[in-house]
């Protein structure tokens, strides 16, 4: 893995929330995004983060989950 | 007792309430984030700094939440707003000293760069991770919090779905989250007993994070189009809101997954003190220690340690926020009194009423002057 499951959880998580306000944003400029488009966005996204995050390699940081 | 002295100290106690929910997660962030970061405190002078100005801002400020209330000048009003909008340096002092104090752990830990300490965290431990995350809600809540406290925005928002937006990214996540998560490491400190399902936990603060985001932005949409508080069924007949994205059925969709996602976790992390609370297992308890700051009390200016001086402060300025509107309060009973005097017929016996009758009565006609 390239990174630990709990920062993958983390990182879901924020992506998820970036997806919910970022239509809000958007919306205040005048891009109105459907939520059919937001959520086809945000399974896209997540799939490349756990994709990313299963794939192989070294992880980041000094946290890792064999430190338990 | 009138209604304009009814808001004048319900407000006068009713935000200051809040701050006794907000500090003690403010203490655990100062105290206990750091310590599981990595170690120690940025600088106890800054939170010093921190508390002492909510000792002297957070009880003259509840007149903000009556910027639209009669009995209380618009003069008066614009300097209580300048008063609420100063309660936002302790919140950015604390974010800049919590945040500096977990990118000094992460870097004692290997973490390196301008962002990549941040992979360095322990994010695998529930008490931490759900006071970040809480941490990063509470920034998202201050923001809002600026919309509350401006009085010329104040009056899109007043009495909208927008405030208990705002309340539960404050109260309901910054303060509950943090509480949470501190359970986490606070439960097996004082029974001895392993924290049960660390792993679950760690997914119950993450599913709080994102049932708060997506409850709160449906909320602060809603109230920005003018949907009402304390209102179960907001749509009314002939009337249509002028919403910028999706529709109402989706915001309160939204709402409703987020509540779901809400009662979820607190089921779940019920679940899981309880069972903590009778598991068997022992976990060495904390050292019990607090890692002395990386800038200690020796750095504070003395000043700051006199209590005495801040508590006289705070009392001046709340007599200052209060003197005012309840001077001005009296003023009006007092003009009533004489106008209801001069009136003949009113003199008879029985006719004036109580204070409270004449008070609703001088409400009814501001009322109707303003349909």
């Amino acid at each position: 893995m390239r990174t630990s499951p709990a920062k993958l959880l983390v990182l879901v998580a924020l992506c998820l929330v970036v997806l919910v306000e970022l239509r809000t944003a958007l919306a205040f400029v005048g891009v109105e995004v459907s939520v059919l488009e937001t959520v086809g966005v945000g399974v896209v996204a997540v799939a490349l983060l756990l994709v990313w995050g299963f794939g192989v390699g070294r992880e980041t940081g000094s946290e890792s989950e064999s430190a338990e | 007792m009138c209604k304009s002295l009814q808001l004048l100290l319900f407000w006068y106690s009713g935000h200051p309430i809040v701050y006794f929910w907000l500090l003690p997660a403010y203490l655990l962030w100062y105290i206990l984030l750091p310590k599981l970061a990595g170690e120690r405190l940025f600088s106890d002078p800054l939170a010093r700094v921190v508390f002492i100005l909510f000792v002297l801002l957070s009880t003259p400020v509840g007149i903000h939440h009556q910027y639209l209330d009669p009995g209380i000048s618009e003069g008066f009003k614009f300097i209580a707003m300048t008063n609420t909008m100063f309660l936002l340096l302790p919140s950015l002092l604390t974010a800049f000293t919590v945040v500096a104090s977990m990118e000094h752990g992460a870097r004692q830990r290997g973490g390196e760069g301008y962002f990549s300490w941040l992979t360095a965290l322990p994010w695998r431990d529930p008490a931490f991770t759900g006071m970040a995350l809480a941490g990063l809600v509470f920034a998202f809540g201050g923001f809002t919090g600026i919309v509350n406290a401006g009085m010329n925005i104040n009056y899109l928002v007043h009495n909208s779905l927008w405030v208990p937006g705002h309340i539960h990214t404050q109260v309901g996540t910054a303060v509950a989250l943090t509480f949470m998560a501190g359970s986490y490491w606070l439960v097996p400190q004082l029974t001895g007993n392993r924290l049960v399902g660390r792993r679950i936990a760690l997914v119950q603060v993450v599913l709080w994070f994102v049932g708060i985001v997506f409850m709160t932005n449906s909320m602060y949409r809603g109230g920005l189009i003018g949907m009402p508080r304390r209102t179960a069924e907001p749509e009314y007949q002939g009337f249509d809101y002028e919403i910028a994205a999706g529709s109402i059925g989706e915001l309160n969709a939204q709402l409703a997954i987020g509540g779901v996602l809400l009662f979820v976790s607190t089921v779940v992390f019920l679940a899981i003190v309880f069972l903590t609370l009778f598991n068997a297992d022992s976990e060495p308890v904390d050292d019990g220690t607090i890692p002395p700051p990386l800038s200690g009390p020796d750095d504070s200016p003395r000043v700051l340690d006199n209590l005495k001086l801040w508590v006289a402060i705070a009392l001046a300025l709340i007599v200052f926020a209060y003197a005012f509107p309840l001077r001005e309060h009296r003023l009006e009973r007092r003009a009533l009194r004489s106008r209801y005097r001069s009136v003949p017929g009113d003199r008879r016996s029985g006719a004036r009423g109580s204070a409270g009758d004449r008070c609703r009565q001088r409400y009814g006609a501001v009322a109707r002057s303003l349909e």
